[in-house]
């Protein structure tokens, strides 16, 4: 039994299915329950999709790690990068009664991921963004 | 995978999605519907059953088709949503936006009404 995965990928949205992937097999490995299972691919792909797509405005190339950690007390997701410096826990909150032209992408994901998961901690460690989400198993 | 079907009723129209609605997808399944609703001129219920998970970019989806549909006063009702895109609608708070019918017949009761 694998209780921890680590992956790392280019900062490409074409690299998001290797990350899939890994999750398939991972929660196949460990028997992830399938909300466990479901949360992790949303936190994932909202998270991923939202850096790739908005944390370099310069399209410069990096690479993303992602670890996924099994314990006792739940699931850790840490994602590291090298993008500009984006805290999740201060991006403003969806809001559902905007026109839907007028909302902010992007917020739509981060809005599940916050209900989604038990805690977020946020790290500026030198260039690298250090972004942690807590979940249950 | 997206599955249209013809009804008894000539101004309705039933789609089946199946499989995972994300943002591998969303675009295509997006101007799918999209194409329906502006060519076809009818209403849709659209079938969730199938659908094993969605995320923002499908949720988008679901709420850019009923706006659409609005705008040409159409209508478009989702049934047998799995719970736990529900749960998702109903973080998002959209679930007054987007109607959901337990049933194809609770859903014709509710654009035919």
């Amino acid at each position: 039994m694998n209780r921890h995965y680590s992956i790392e990928i280019v900062n490409r949205v074409s690299e998001l299915n290797r990350i899939f992937e890994m999750i398939t097999k991972f929660s196949l490995e460990n028997s992830l329950s399938r909300d466990c299972d479901y949360n992790l691919n949303l936190i994932l792909e909202e998270y991923l999709l939202n850096l790739i797509k908005y944390g370099y405005k310069d399209g410069r190339k990096d690479i993303i790690v992602v670890n996924i950690e099994l314990s006792i007390d739940g699931m850790r997701i840490k994602v590291t990068d090298s993008a500009d410096s984006f805290d999740i826990r201060n991006a403003e909150d969806y809001d559902s009664e905007m026109k839907l032209e007028d909302r902010r992408v992007g917020g739509i994901g981060i809005k599940l991921i916050k209900a989604l998961v038990k805690r977020i901690d946020y790290e500026k460690m030198g260039e690298n963004n250090i972004a942690t989400f807590i979940c249950s198993k | 995978m997206l599955i249209v079907n013809e009804t008894d009723h000539p101004d309705l129209l039933v789609i089946h999605l199946s499989g995972k609605l994300d943002f591998t997808n969303a675009e295509d399944v997006e101007n799918s519907i999209k194409e329906l609703i502006n060519t076809g001129g009818k209403n849709l219920i659209i079938n969730l059953r199938e659908v094993s998970f969605i995320s923002s970019s499908g949720i988008r989806v679901l709420l850019i088709s009923v706006k659409l549909a609005e705008s040409l006063g159409l209508k478009v009702v989702y049934t047998e949503i799995q719970e736990k895109a529900r749960y998702l609608l109903e973080i998002l708070g959209l679930q007054d936006q987007i109607k959901i019918a337990g049933s194809y017949d609770e859903a014709v009761k509710m654009i035919t009404g």
